[in-house]
């Protein structure tokens, strides 16, 4: 089985600043800007606790999503990745920090995103059942993942939600250190 | 062949899937693969992927995923499944369609067979979702449960769903096929007047004794060119239902339009040759089907669609009511047929629901009503079976997940297409418009107009229904000096009663951005001159089609793009509005199904090398004898003969191809052989003969079918012999121009579009006079229509216009 969708969220420091209007206007500047990687911006503004605006790649997706209550950035990747899980995982997880960094430094971009608590699940059930064999597998997983990109090992890695759900697990991190800065480490690192 | 998965509780449900759908989600598979790695022509896999519900998106490389839901029933089971799909393989969201299907947007194609394996796995298909098939199987949500109803019609629809699905007889049409079932004729549930078949449930005595049976409607849509259904038979008994659409659909099969796209529908077909002539050819064709034992096998099954409840009846109880439950439960709730159970919508915004509210939905359906919910035409769920004791509690649930509005159907609950956002026809979004209508009609200040209702589809189509709304909007676009600016033509008056009773009248067209205040002004007009209980139809036809203009004609001016830019912007996007509609896929590739059977012949042949290298010698030969078989079977559809048996088809397929030398015999032996060649026996020498010996024999087939499409190329290309001539002409043959159309300030190129559309409905060589302006309509709609085929016969300049005669290619 190989792990190819994967999906991190990461929660919003203000999400009273909330700009529905902005994100729609910074996505489409992006979808401008790269069509070979973009293809479309998905409005689903009309639906509660849902992603509010998405910009859609072949490969991946990514929105302001309202899932579960909670404001946040999801990204969503569903393309082909390279070597093994923790390398795989890690991968998605840069391309996130990425992602919210290029939307932290667009001028009007009106919220700021927390760094010290990533949610990870893998979206695929049929190769990844929510059980407590791989979970437990992919804990360790993500722990790996976690300490290879953001420089330090996660105070906490844990399974979470309800077994109906994506298997998910919770990385809490000591610090909230903005994206940019924790791709600047990783990179002076490298 | 279901692929390997870790998940056990999956593995356990793939076992589930009865052969025949596992094969069909194999083929599907191996068709994906031979496209991929172009062993498939583009066109027919197209039309082949359709047929499974795999629809092109206007945006390059993702589909549209449509699942079929009969008559909109889905289990919980289902609805759980339904959602981990669509966080798995969509963008989360599960779209309720106008047909009872749901979609997904943004697939990925290589998803799309392990999609289709998860579904199988709690019985649902996509397939016959799309293409020229029939379609999904609609029916009144309340079916079962109505007061009104004549009977519960849910058998009926399943019955009919399954005999006609995958059903050889009706492979080949050249348009969709769309059919609907309602219990009663007074609500518009079924919307049979709109349907190429629509059965309304009827009860009769007959000795005493009550006899079911339909009223049957036949040859109605909506589209461009609405036509509503006429009556086929007021009374047609039950158990003569699924043989006599079979019947219906083999007559559509023979006698529908197959070159002209925009006149396939069955609705053309009855307009051309008349409704009694229709019912001759339906009849004498319903004489020579042979008894199929499932026409009538589920008449002894009739309750076993039947649902029961879950808790006791149970009265409203004297709790305390929650704020907004009142008006969420005069809008929402209907009581049901049985004493102490209501009927609860829920009420989904533009149809769509997320992945975690669908789970939830499905928990509450287990905890309140047992199982089974339904999607409604108006794009919300229906739960049935509610205990009213448990309306509060229920609403509470509700409330929690975000899914407790009131005004089910009614004004702010607008119904949108797709549009602009994914379908590749799209010219407005119609989406943007309803979801601004929405956040603004909501209010209890318009609980007095909560009864009417707005639709809108994206472009003429009519996917939204917009014929059939109280307020109608279809998405079109206006050029104004360089810019293009997004506009809706406005349909006013449509009715839903009785099944769709009359469709709405197009007023004119407005920019996008100010239909919303054009809302608002009719809204305004009705409250204060409408008169007591007068209907907005009513209203509209009182008032007038010049009354009406003159309301609109306040909203029509478009500002230029210097005085307010935002009018050439659509709604929820940033970037200025461009026409981007490209070529549909709503109506499918028209592929022959000779091309479909040849295409199954190259299947069977890869899978038999397939069976060839894992050393199952005795399956390879059995499947090449079968890609012969259905090489000599796909010829022989040239000549309009279905084979019912091997043997059949060897002595017609010898009789029309190889005795006429067309089919070059050594090979057609090779048929001949293996057909009486004993499988038990084939070693591995012997197997790889019959893989040569097959495609040998398939190639064949393919050259004789590709010579058959020169000739009759050649024969349309040969110029028609000259008359003789005449000696003496008496007097000048006068030709008649059958319609003419005023296209003065009509815009390139809607005025060149408007005159295709009319010509399309014309016959070859019948003349079309058109009127349009000088300047750039002159000089580019002859050329257009030039490049078409047709031919300008007469131009003559009146004024500042000029005046065409068009001669139908």
């Amino acid at each position: 089985m190989s792990l190819n969708r994967v999906d991190v969220k990461l929660p919003i420091t203000n999400p009273e600043d909330s700009d529905h209007a902005a994100y729609t206007r910074i996505l489409t500047r992006w979808l401008k800007a790269d069509e070979s990687r973009w293809m479309d911006i998905a409005d689903y503004a009309h639906v509660p606790s849902a992603p509010i605006v998405m910009i859609i790649g072949a490969d991946a997706q990514f929105s302001v999503d309202a899932a579960k209550g909670e404001l946040g950035v999801l990204y969503s990747h569903r393309g082909e990745l390279d070597g093994d899980d923790v390398a795989r995982v890690a991968s998605v997880l840069r391309t996130t920090l990425q992602l919210i960094d290029d939307l932290e430094r667009e001028d009007d971009c009106p919220i700021r995103i927390r760094t010290d608590r990533v949610d990870v699940a893998v979206n695929d059930r049929a190769a990844y059942p929510n059980d407590a064999d791989t979970a437990a597998a992919f804990v360790e997983t993500v722990g790996a993942a976690v300490t290879a990109v953001f420089g330090s090992a996660a105070e906490s890695v844990e399974h979470v939600g309800d077994p109906d759900q994506r298997l998910t697990v919770r990385v809490t991190l000591a610090s909230n250190v903005p994206a940019g800065q924790l791709l600047a480490d990783a990179a002076v690192t490298v | 062949m279901a692929q390997e998965v870790a998940n056990r509780a999956l593995a356990q449900r793939y076992e589930r899937i009865p052969a025949d759908i596992q094969r069909d989600l194999d083929i599907f598979a191996i068709e994906l693969d031979r496209f991929r790695s172009g062993d498939i022509a583009e066109h027919v896999f197209t039309e082949f992927r359709l047929r499974h519900g795999v629809y092109g998106q206007r945006q390059e490389g993702v589909q549209m995923i449509r699942i079929k839901i009969p008559y909109g029933a889905v289990t919980a089971e289902q609805m759980e499944e339904l959602a981990d799909c669509a966080e798995e393989f969509a963008d989360g969201i599960s779209h309720m369609t106008t047909r009872q299907d749901i979609q997904y947007h943004y697939v990925k194609i290589e998803d799309t067979p392990a999609l289709m394996q998860r579904l199988a796995g709690v019985g649902i298909t996509t397939a016959e979702a799309c293409g020229n098939v029939i379609r999904n199987v609609s029916g009144c949500p309340k079916a079962g449960v109505c007061t009104d109803q004549a009977f519960d019609v849910t058998p009926y629809a399943k019955a009919l769903t399954y005999f006609l699905l995958r059903h050889p007889d009706l492979q080949n049409f050249g348009r969709k096929f769309k059919i609907s079932f309602s219990g009663c004729e007074d609500e518009p549930c079924g919307l049979g007047v709109m349907h190429d078949i629509g059965a309304v449930a009827r009860v009769r005595e007959v000795d005493g004794k009550l006899q079911r049976g339909f009223k049957l409607l036949v040859g109605g849509g909506l589209g461009a060119v609405p036509h509503q259904a006429k009556v086929f038979d007021e009374f047609l008994p039950a158990e003569e239902l699924l043989p006599l659409a079979q019947a219906i659909g083999r007559v559509f099969s023979q006698h529908g339009e197959r070159k002209r796209r925009m006149k396939a529908r069955m609705k053309f077909l009855i307009a051309k040759i008349g409704l009694d002539e229709f019912r001759r050819l339906v009849y004498e064709e319903r004489e020579k089907l042979d008894f199929d034992p499932r026409w009538t096998a589920h008449l002894d099954h009739l309750r076993d669609t039947e649902e029961s409840p879950l808790k006791p009846p149970s009265a409203l109880n004297g709790d305390p009511r929650p704020e907004g439950f009142n008006r969420w439960y005069s809008s929402n709730v209907t009581a049901q047929r049985d004493d102490g159970y209501s009927v609860v919508q829920v009420t989904l915004p533009l149809g769509d629901i997320t992945a975690d509210q669908f789970r939830a939905l499905a928990r509450m359906s287990r905890s309140y009503i047992k199982d089974t919910v339904r999607i409604t035409v108006p794009q919300n769920l229906v739960l049935r079976w509610v205990s009213n004791g448990d309306l509060i509690d229920l609403y509470n649930d509700l409330v929690e997940l975000e899914l407790a509005s009131p005004g089910a159907e009614g004004l702010a609950d607008v119904l949108a297409c797709p549009g602009t956002d994914s379908c590749k026809l799209g010219i407005a979004s119609s989406r943007g418009l309803a979801a601004e209508l929405r956040a603004n009609l909501g209010g209890e200040e318009y609980d007095d107009v909560s009864h009417l209702s707005i639709k809108i589809s994206g472009c003429p189509n009519s996917c939204a229904q917009h014929h059939i709304a109280d307020i109608g909007f279809f998405g079109s676009a206006k050029r104004n000096a360089g810019h293009v600016a997004p506009h809706f033509q406005v349909v006013l008056g449509g009715e839903q009663a009785e099944n769709a009773r009359s469709y709405g009248l197009a007023i004119g067209k407005v920019p996008s951005k100010k239909a919303p205040e054009l809302v608002e002004r009719l809204l305004e007009l009705y409250r204060a001159q409408a008169e007591e209980k007068e209907s907005f139809a009513v209203f509209v036809r009182r008032l007038g089609k010049e009354r009406i203009k003159e309301v609109l004609s306040e909203f029509d001016t478009l500002p230029s793009y210097d005085e307010d830019p935002s009018y050439y912007v659509d709604w929820l996007q940033d970037r200025e509005f461009s026409l981007q509609s490209g070529v549909g896929e709503c109506a499918g590739e028209l592929v022959e199904l000779v091309e479909f059977m040849l295409t199954d012949a190259d299947r069977w042949l890869y899978e038999a090398a397939l069976r060839f290298e894992k050393e199952q010698y005795r399956e390879t030969a059995e499947l090449t004898t079968q890609a012969m078989t259905r090489a000599a079977e796909a010829l022989l559809t040239t000549r309009g003969i279905q084979s019912k048996n091997t043997e059949d088809t060897v002595r017609d397929f010898r009789e029309l191809f190889v005795e006429t030398g067309q089919f070059w015999n050594p090979f057609a032996e090779f048929l001949d052989r293996w057909l009486v060649e004993d499988m038990t026996g084939v070693d591995e020498e012997a197997a790889h003969f019959a893989i040569e010996e097959a495609t040998l024999f398939v190639e064949q087939a393919q050259t004789v079918y590709g010579r058959m499409q020169v000739q009759e190329k050649e024969a349309k290309a040969k110029p028609a012999a000259k008359p003789e001539p005449v000696a003496a002409p008496v007097a000048e043959a006068v030709e008649e121009i059958v319609d003419s159309m005023d296209l003065k300030g009509v815009e390139c190129p809607y005025n060149y579009v408007r005159t295709k559309l009319r010509l399309e409905q014309m016959d070859s060589g019948q003349l079309l006079e058109i009127t349009i302006d000088d300047g750039e309509p002159m000089r580019n709609v002859p050329v257009s229509l030039g490049n078409d085929g047709h031919e300008i016969v007469d131009t003559k300049k009146i004024g500042a216009h000029y005046r065409l005669v068009i001669r139908k290619a």
